[in-house]
């Protein structure tokens, strides 16, 4: 058995040995997709009914005692082929001017692994739906390079295409049921019937839509709407996943755990992808992508220039909010190296001289009795692109 | 059990299910059924086959359109809710093909409801005739109408071919009758010189030379020809056969009742006549109806009528048992049908291969050009020749545009608009094409159709005359080039055009 695997599976059942069912039952499912191995799949959905008979009856032991002897199981089934990682997309020189426009997006050059996602943010109108359009291959660059490695060979044109799954901001509305949804969709890429049943349920199961799986668009939130898009672009197993704002209708408890799933997702060991999502919620983002590209006027900066790893320590910028004004808040703040004081919807953000830590600034509005209502420390993170 | 089969069909045949062909198919096929019972059950005894209103089926077409109608709009409701090509399902160019194939056959299955109804009514016809013999009567009628006189025009010479009159008659005359028989030589032959129209008039008016119409049943081959008729009633009449003529009469009078014509005859008066001398002469016309008025001749005046025997309608009888035992099959109407399949099944697919705005601009583009062409054709008052000329020119233009813009993948919305434009005009290019250069290889004869309005009697080349030929079979080609045209040039090109990047 592989090693990463084995973690995986130790990983489940400290979920469950520390009562955290709901994240222990989602790993589960995905260890058990690792295995590609459908008497697996039927022995999950088993367990999946098991636990909806059950309703409100379910102990914690029972439910832990029954994923435990799945995830034997699963041990014994062992995992599918594993992919390696390498490069999923490699993007030099990348630019697009529209005509009759002033807006130009250009300079872009990063490389996409699998396993890898690159969260995209910036203000409206910066140019984050024009380069997901751009590497979804919707808009034809000016200049520049954009490979997938894993097209090599594909010489049709409409298959290159279709191998990469790009989902807009605004979901296009189905009809019917969100289950047929899912079958017709996955009917297209597992020609066993009894196959693609199995993949549709499980993917329906680890996202969380059984309840809803016979309801209609007009009869799900706008969030299972997304989770339901997610799931039926993952049972076509994508190399590359380009999302764009895939959070705006999402609450904030959705945000997080749609964001750890596509984390825990692409992170697959046997069908693992890249991925690309646009987002306002910097800081959700933040937490589940390995780069950050900041878009400003079609320009980008990368998180990488804040890098802690630089060769200039950074300056101290914290994102604050609290109940006195700026007057009180500078003279609190007085006796420490503060080069600006700047407000902007309800938080102020203060920077300090290299060398400045957060726990001094903290000490010293303690002092000075200023109450912090919230407090974050953004040195290093793409928030600050925001205030530049 | 159903949801069964449907999740089967979904998980297992998807194009099958998206396309919802088998309750479609399975719902046309009910309706097919109601369709033909009803015609089946219509109120039709052999006193009413002779009407036409019944055969007419206007109202059952206007029905049969509104179910298709209803039918089609609520199978779109479901088959347009899936498209695996535009969400990028990385269908194949077969499996589209296969759904432009489902597509047609589910058009033609879908609108066709009103033949099953005609079907159904000559299923009726044909078993409310079992008993009829149609040779046996229709020789009965042919020879009845050698024996009663409806008009004094039944004597031309010219009125009937191939009968035992044109070998009693003088050379001259004859000579001229078989020559317009040959339509194609008639004006040129000498022999019009010798043509005597005075010939016309001078005919004696006897039942030896009668002559009215000739019934011949299409599926009871071997009614006697008009020289066979003529030779049995001339020999009646020459060896005075009277009970002969009389059961004739009789059993022809039964034809009437028996098929709902009306009739007032006196059978045995007329015996009398028929023989009251030698030479047969004709005393006394009887009419078709009731109320008839007779034309005479030489005093311009019409004259009412005490007798009258509805002989049309048996004739319209025994023609519609004819026709309703032959089965219908009307090739062109066949080929129509096939052709609106053709062309809504292109529409519709043309609509699921290239993006919602791209297909309504060129919807409307095409509006255009349906309005400007026109407009330059009577402007500069332009022949059918050069209109399509422009047409062919316009798709050719078309198709080349689309072609090279697609794969060379630029001017992504001209690209799609000139492919939706040339395949919409591909269906009407060829018969275009071919009624073109008919029209181009027909010599006129001027000099004739000054003189005799004779022009299409003119010689023609033998290309005219197979493309002449040929039309019907150039319909069904063009309907096999254009699946081909869907396989190999529409569903190729709207692969890629899905594919391309916009600019």
């Amino acid at each position: 058995m592989s090693k990463a695997f084995d973690e995986q599976l130790r990983e489940v059942r400290g979920y469950y040995e520390h009562a955290d069912h709901g994240l222990g039952f989602r790993r589960l499912l995905d260890t058990a997709i690792e295995t590609r191995n459908t008497d697996i799949f039927l022995k999950c959905l088993n367990y999946c009914d098991w636990m909806d008979s059950r309703g409100d009856a379910l102990s914690a032991d029972e439910n832990r005692e029954r994923a435990f002897l799945l995830l034997d199981e699963i041990g014994n089934a062992g995992v599918g082929k594993i992919v390696e990682k390498a490069p999923v997309a490699e993007i030099s020189g990348l630019s697009k001017a529209y005509t009759g426009g002033n807006f130009k997006i250009e300079g872009l050059d990063f490389t996409l692994d699998y396993r890898q996602i690159i969260g995209l943010v910036g203000e409206n109108g910066n140019g984050k739906t024009t380069l997901l359009r751009l590497l979804a291959m919707d808009l034809k660059p000016d200049s520049g390079e954009i490979l997938y490695p894993f097209m090599a060979g594909e010489k049709d044109a409409y298959k290159r295409r279709a191998r990469l799954i790009y989902i807009e901001q605004r979901i296009p509305r189905w009809f019917g049921s969100l289950m047929d949804n899912m079958r017709f969709a996955v009917a297209y890429y597992h020609p066993r019937k009894e196959e693609s049943a199995l993949w549709a349920d499980m993917m329906i199961a680890r996202l969380g839509l059984r309840p809803f799986r016979h309801l209609s668009w007009s009869r799900i939130s706008s969030g299972y709407r997304t989770r339901f898009e997610l799931a039926k672009t993952l049972l076509r197993q994508p190399s590359i996943l380009l999302l764009d704002e895939p959070l705006a209708n999402l609450d904030i408890l959705s945000q997080q755990t749609i964001l750890q799933d596509l984390k825990f997702m692409a992170n697959s060991l046997t069908a693992p992808f890249g991925m690309v999502l646009s987002s306002q919620h910097i800081y959700e983002v933040e937490k589940v992508s390995d780069r950050i590209i900041f878009l400003k006027n079609g320009r980008p900066q990368y998180q990488d220039q804040l890098d802690r790893n630089g060769s200039e320590e950074a300056a101290l910028s914290l994102e604050l909010e609290c109940n006195c004004d700026r007057q009180t808040l500078a003279s609190a703040l007085s006796g420490l190296p503060l080069r600006s004081i700047a407000f902007n919807g309800g938080v102020y953000i203060l920077e300090f001289d290299p060398g400045t830590s957060g726990p001094v600034v903290l000490n010293a509005l303690h002092e000075n009795r200023v109450e912090v209502m919230y407090y974050r420390n953004i040195t290093y993170s793409s928030r600050r692109f925001f205030v530049q | 059990m159903f949801e069964k089969f449907n999740q089967k069909l979904l998980l297992k045949y998807p194009l099958i299910w998206n396309t919802r062909v088998i309750p479609v198919l399975g719902a046309a096929l009910i309706i097919h059924l109601l369709f033909y019972v009803a015609g089946y059950l219509s109120y039709l005894p052999l006193t009413h086959i002779a009407d036409s209103a019944p055969f007419r089926m206007q109202s059952v077409t206007a029905f049969s359109v509104l179910v298709s109608i209803v039918m089609a709009i609520l199978w779109l409701v479901f088959y347009l809710r899936n498209n695996p090509l535009k969400a990028h399902y990385g269908v194949s160019s077969n499996y589209l093909y296969a759904e432009f194939l489902i597509l047609f056959f589910i058009l033609f299955c879908g609108q066709s409801f009103f033949l099953t109804y005609q079907q159904g009514l000559y299923t009726k016809v044909r078993k409310a005739g079992t008993e009829t013999d149609l040779l046996h009567e229709a020789n009965r009628l042919n020879l009845f109408r050698h024996f009663v006189a409806f008009e004094d025009t039944g004597f031309p010479i010219d009125d009937c071919c191939d009968s035992v009159r044109r070998r009693l008659l003088p050379d001259s005359i004859r000579v001229p009758m078989e020559i317009e028989a040959r339509s194609t030589d008639s004006v040129s032959h000498p022999a019009f010189d010798r043509y005597d129209p005075s010939k016309y008039e001078l005919y004696p008016q006897s039942y030896r030379y009668y002559c009215g119409a000739y019934t011949s049943p299409e599926t009871e081959p071997g009614t006697l020809n008009q020289f066979q008729v003529d030779s049995v009633a001339i020999a009646w009449m020459d060896r005075g056969e009277e009970d002969s003529v009389r059961n004739l009469l009789n059993e022809v009078v039964d034809l009437c009742r028996k098929y709902g014509g009306a009739v007032k005859f006196n059978t045995d008066q007329h015996v009398r006549e028929i023989f009251h001398d030698s030479n047969n002469t004709v005393l006394s016309y009887i009419g078709t109806s009731e109320n008839w008025l007779r034309y005479e001749r030489s005093s311009n005046i019409l004259i009412p009528l005490d007798e009258y025997a509805n002989i049309g309608r048996v004739d319209d009888a025994l023609g519609r048992l004819d026709e309703c035992r032959s089965g219908f099959w009307d090739t062109e109407i066949y080929l129509a049908l096939l052709y609106f399949a053709a062309c809504a099944a292109l529409l519709l697919f043309s609509f699921r291969m290239i993006n919602l705005k791209v297909w309504f601009i060129s919807l409307i583009g095409a509006g255009l050009w349906a309005v400007v062409i026109p407009v330059i054709a009577v402007s500069s008052s332009l022949e059918w020749e050069g209109v399509s000329g422009i047409l062919l020119v316009m798709f050719i233009i078309f198709m080349g545009v689309s072609a090279s813009a697609i794969r060379g993948n630029s001017g992504k919305r001209m690209g799609g608009v000139t492919l939706l434009w040339s395949t919409w005009m591909f269906p009407g290019m060829i018969p275009m094409a071919w009624t073109t250069l008919t029209s181009l290889l027909y010599v006129p004869c001027y000099q004739q159709e000054i003189d005799y309005d004779y022009s299409d009697f003119c010689e023609q080349s033998d290309l005219y005359y197979w493309l002449k030929a040929h039309d019907v079979d150039m319909m069904f080609l063009n309907l096999i080039l254009l699946a081909l045209f869907v396989r190999f040039v529409l569903i190729p090109l709207s692969r890629k055009w899905q594919a391309n990047a916009e600019e």
